[in-house]
């Protein structure tokens, strides 16, 4: 009777930890799921993500944005968010939709990957992973050997006439880091055009020096009048800089006639999460977007105007970062002094029982 | 030997002490930044930033998950843990007669009142969400919210109201006195109610709140229950913040926040009211962290509870009782004016200020209201007449033709009828807690006894309550407790009226009083009814049916390391409902 009892008893317990493993799980309702804007993206693309969220009334989730993407920006609000390496923390308060963007860095099969945590019922769970394919840059062709061109990408609009130039005319490039050429020269039509193509570079052309952020062919239709000189304007995203082992300053547009050259490029400021910059070019041709060190990007720099001056915007960032993680801590700065204060605590502790110690000791010698 | 120790002990004593001064005296809501015990969005959401980091990101601090749970429940607001509240008797738990109790509206949390009111005599809506007068203040206005539900899901309307009202009436409960003015109550609509009385009411909603109030109950619960001293709702069905769970018989009864309560929901989830048989069990649980609040303290209970690592205490200044000489003005010697004015210089209260407690007591100079609560309502010109003056004292004594003589030794004070003369004290009821009465005493018997020749006896009623009611209106003197509140406002000075419903407290008889009375219940502008409160208090300043020894502040005791709000919203006062329906967790260890 005691054992079928003792079994009875056993077996009800085993049953109840059974229903209390499962019912809080099954009683929370929260529902993730993570939907992409394609499941295929050529490499240097944006890539939309929506989280819906059901069932979370305060919590978070942390997404793991794969190493072939980086994350490149959100609506949600400044202070429901931050980045810690690969992840992107989001603080959930009542959102049932956050969205937000990732750029196509690396060719590849990848995967993203997320937790959420409602901190409410103190439940959490995993969002579905998601795959998504990134591939080369489907490019069209581009003429000459100016190598393969994206179909995506490009290109020409009609030239404005720059007010008090004169000779001047400026072309808007919809190609995604070029922005824009102003083009100088004689009798230059009012209707002047332009085409840039990203391209793969062709197997007759070296590799550009330092690290080389893409290539591009730019080209100009012939014109009944001559062209002196083309500033290009283009962008580079401010995180493909930062993971770079160069600064903004380091970045140059290359210029391949014969080799590669150096132009003189200048930081002219940084918008929606890139830097700007301008380069002087005596005329198109295949150009890459690179980088190197300063300092030796420096001595590659052909000096043909003085530059204008510039921040130095990684350190700057990385002051203003570190200040601004100092404002937005406050949990961090107070533990501080405290941390000092128990420093104190211990080091006057271990001097008063040493002294003990020392006291006692001297005592027996006594 | 001794000498080389003495620098290590000191090193050590000076790290104890450092770190005795780093342990928080009390604890804030976490995630709570900015110290106003609400946790905000944005401080939310750094809150669960350095959660995620910390658990999901390789980071370090934070709040842990509990913690963090917690700062949540408060953004959002929903109820958290459970608070446990000691009483002292059976009656401070939920009992059948509770429709007719004191404390209700103010004390219970299942039972709401139109409106409660708040130290300052602001006045919060609990029922009602506004409400107005007439300008001749003999009509009041109520209205109720729309969606409002008993605790069993039945609409809460204007003829919960009328009923409410109606029911006091008809029962004839204690409870209905309170509404003595009012001839009816009539719905405008579901969620607007008219009081409408025989006279002006410039304090109606005073009268709803206090002493002890009105509360609102379920018609549709109330109407088949014939008999409410034997019969009850047993669901304990009511509109407020908290309803009824379930109860230990004369132990404790629990409640919990109602969720669909019509106005903003407890941050706290139960609410336990548990028994302990003395104040020192109360410590005792208070210190081992089985009840959270604590009310009503003795000052050196308080006093020995400060210091105490995670508890909090408040001081209520003039909080606690006011304590007066009352004279009962048509029993002899209390029924000769000029003997009543005499003893009125040979009251010692600084002295009965130093032998009940001198930091926790404040000596009324008045001739009735308290200061510190009733402001500039006190007429500045009766201040301080009634100087401790034994010499003036025995002079009126002598005016008034009282003999004073020694014999033996000892002066033997003679009345006009040549008898000594000879007073009776009974002892108990209000004033008899913490022995306040027996201290009085004391100091009296010092002047009045031994100097001014008055015998004095004392009879001990304080196990006897109903006996000490009916004995204070035979003797001449007897010692009176009320709550402070009870010395507030002008309006209050009604205690000294003789109405038709017949002799109040002090048997006292003015004409001139009584109309004043009548006048200043049809006056609804503020300028004329301090002209006649001036006038009403110099008359007592004259006539002197009581003397006033001291206001005393009270003192709670609370978990100031699990809780949050409890001390603003002591001090801010409005009761209990008040009180429970916005402390704030603070402690992960409150989800209990």
């Amino acid at each position: 009777m005691n054992e079928h009892n003792s079994r009875l008893n056993s077996l009800l317990i085993s049953c109840l930890c059974i229903i209390l493993c499962i019912v809080p799980a099954a009683a929370e309702d929260v529902i993730v799921e993570r939907t992409l804007s394609a499941v295929d993206v050529a490499q240097g693309n944006s890539l939309d993500v929506t989280l819906s969220i059901e069932g979370i009334r305060a919590g978070g989730i942390v997404e793991t944005i794969p190493d072939g993407f980086e994350f490149a920006g959100t609506d949600h609000p400044a202070d429901r968010y931050s980045t810690s390496g690969s992840k992107v923390l989001f603080s959930v308060i009542g959102e049932n939709e956050i969205a937000y963007r990732v750029q196509a860095r690396a060719v590849g099969t990848w995967t993203f990957s997320g937790v959420w945590d409602d901190v409410v019922s103190m439940a959490n769970g995993t969002v579905p992973e998601s795959q998504v394919t990134v591939s080369q840059p489907h490019w069209g062709d581009s003429g000459g050997d100016g190598g393969s061109s994206s179909g995506s990408a490009t290109t020409t609009t009609a030239a404005t006439p720059v007010a008090g130039t004169g000779e001047s005319r400026v072309v808007r490039i919809e190609e995604q880091e070029i922005t824009e050429m102003v083009v100088s020269g004689t009798a230059l039509p009012d209707d002047l055009s332009a085409s840039c193509h990203q391209i793969d570079l062709p197997a007759t052309v070296p590799t550009a020096p330092g690290e080389v952020y893409s290539y591009y062919n730019i080209t100009i239709p012939a014109v009944n009048g001559s062209i002196e000189g083309v500033v290009i304007r283009f962008s580079l995203p401010v995180n493909w800089v930062e993971n770079q082992t160069f600064s903004a300053a380091g970045v140059s547009l290359y210029r391949y006639v014969d080799g590669w050259t150096s132009l003189n490029t200048t930081l002219t400021g940084t918008v929606n999460g890139s830097y700007t910059f301008e380069a002087e070019s005596p005329g198109c041709s295949i150009f890459a977007i690179s980088g190197k060190e300063p300092d030796k990007a420096a001595a590659t720099l052909i000096p043909t105007t003085q530059p204008t001056p510039v921040a130095t915007p990684k350190v700057q960032d990385t002051l203003a970062a570190s200040a601004a993680a100092e404002d937005n801590d406050p949990g961090e700065t107070s533990v501080l002094p405290l941390l000092g204060g128990l420093a104190v605590v211990v080091i006057v502790l271990g001097a008063g029982i040493w002294y003990l110690h020392r006291g006692r000791d001297a005592g027996k010698e006594e | 030997m001794i000498d080389r120790r003495k620098p290590g002990i000191i090193l050590l004593c000076c790290a104890v002490f450092f770190l005795a001064c780093c342990v928080p005296a009390s604890a804030g809501v976490p995630g709570d930044a900015d110290g106003d015990t609400l946790v905000s969005e944005g401080e939310l959401s750094t809150a669960i930033q350095g959660y995620l980091n910390a658990t999901y990101a390789g980071g370090s601090g934070g709040l842990d998950r509990a913690a963090l749970s917690l700062a949540a429940h408060n953004t959002l607001n929903i109820p958290y843990g459970q608070v446990v509240a000691a009483v002292s008797s059976t009656k401070d738990l939920l009992q059948p007669a509770y429709i007719d109790a004191k404390g209700v509206p103010e004390g219970s949390l299942i039972y709401e009142g139109l409106v409660t009111r708040t130290r300052d005599k602001d006045h919060i809506g609990w029922l009602a969400t506004s409400w107005e007068p007439s300008a001749d203040g003999m009509t009041w206005t109520f209205h109720i919210p729309e969606g409002a539900t008993w605790h069993d899901g039945e609409p809460v309307t204007a003829s919960d109201v009328v009923f409410s009202y109606d029911y006091l009436k008809e029962k004839g409960l204690k409870n209905s006195g309170v509404l003595k003015h009012v001839t009816s109550v009539e719905p405008l609509d579901d969620t607007t109610v008219v009081y409408y009385c025989d006279c002006c009411m410039p304090l109606f909603p005073d009268i709803l709140s206090t002493g002890p109030g009105v509360a609102i109950f379920p018609e549709h619960i109330w109407s088949i229950i014939e008999n409410p001293a034997k019969q009850s709702d047993p669901e304990y069905i009511g509109s407020g913040p908290f309803k009824y769970v379930s109860s230990v018989s004369g132990d404790s009864y629990k409640m919990e926040a109602y969720g669909n309560y019509h106005g903003t929901l407890p941050y706290v989830d139960k609410v336990v009211r548990k028994l302990y048989s003395s104040q020192d069990a109360q410590i005792l649980a208070l210190k081992k962290g089985e009840v959270d609040y604590v009310y009503d303290l003795a000052p050196a209970t308080a006093r020995s509870l400060r210091g105490e690592k995670g508890i909090g205490v408040t001081q209520i200044p003039a909080g606690g009782k006011a304590y007066e000489v009352a004279f009962t003005c048509d029993v002899y010697p209390a029924n000769i004016t000029e003997f009543r004015q005499a003893l009125s210089h040979a009251v010692n209260r600084n002295a009965m200020c130093m032998v009940i407690d001198s930091s926790a007591t404040e000596p009324t100079d008045t001739v009735f209201l308290v200061p510190s609560l009733a402001g500039d309502q006190v007429n500045e010109d009766t201040n301080g007449l009634y100087d401790c003056d034994l010499e003036k004292a025995k002079t009126m004594l002598a005016g008034a033709g009282f003999t004073l003589k020694t014999e033996g030794g000892k002066n033997v004070l003679y009345g006009p009828d040549n008898m000594p003369v000879t007073i009776t004290i009974p002892l108990g009821d209000k004033a008899s807690i913490n022995q306040v009465d027996e201290k009085i005493v004391q100091v009296l018997k010092e002047d009045w006894d031994a100097k001014l020749g008055i015998r004095i006896t004392v009879e001990n009623l304080q196990a006897d309550s109903s006996a000490y009611k009916k004995r204070i209106g035979e003797t001449a003197v007897h010692f009176d407790g009320m709550p402070g509140f009870f010395h507030d406002d002008i309006s209050r000075l009604d205690n000294f009226q003789k109405s038709p419903r017949g002799h109040n407290y002090y048997h006292f008889d003015n004409a001139t009083f009584n109309d004043l009375i009548d006048d200043l219940g049809n006056t609804m502008d503020a300028a004329q009814r301090q002209a006649i409160g001036d006038e009403l208090q110099m008359i007592l300043s004259e006539q002197v049916p009581c003397i006033p020894v001291c206001s005393m502040d009270s003192f709670d005791a609370y978990r100031s390391d699990r809780f949050a709000g409890f001390d603003a919203l002591i001090l801010e006062g409005g009761g209990d409902i008040n009180i429970f329906s916005h402390i704030k967790p603070a402690s992960t260890e409150v989800n209990r």
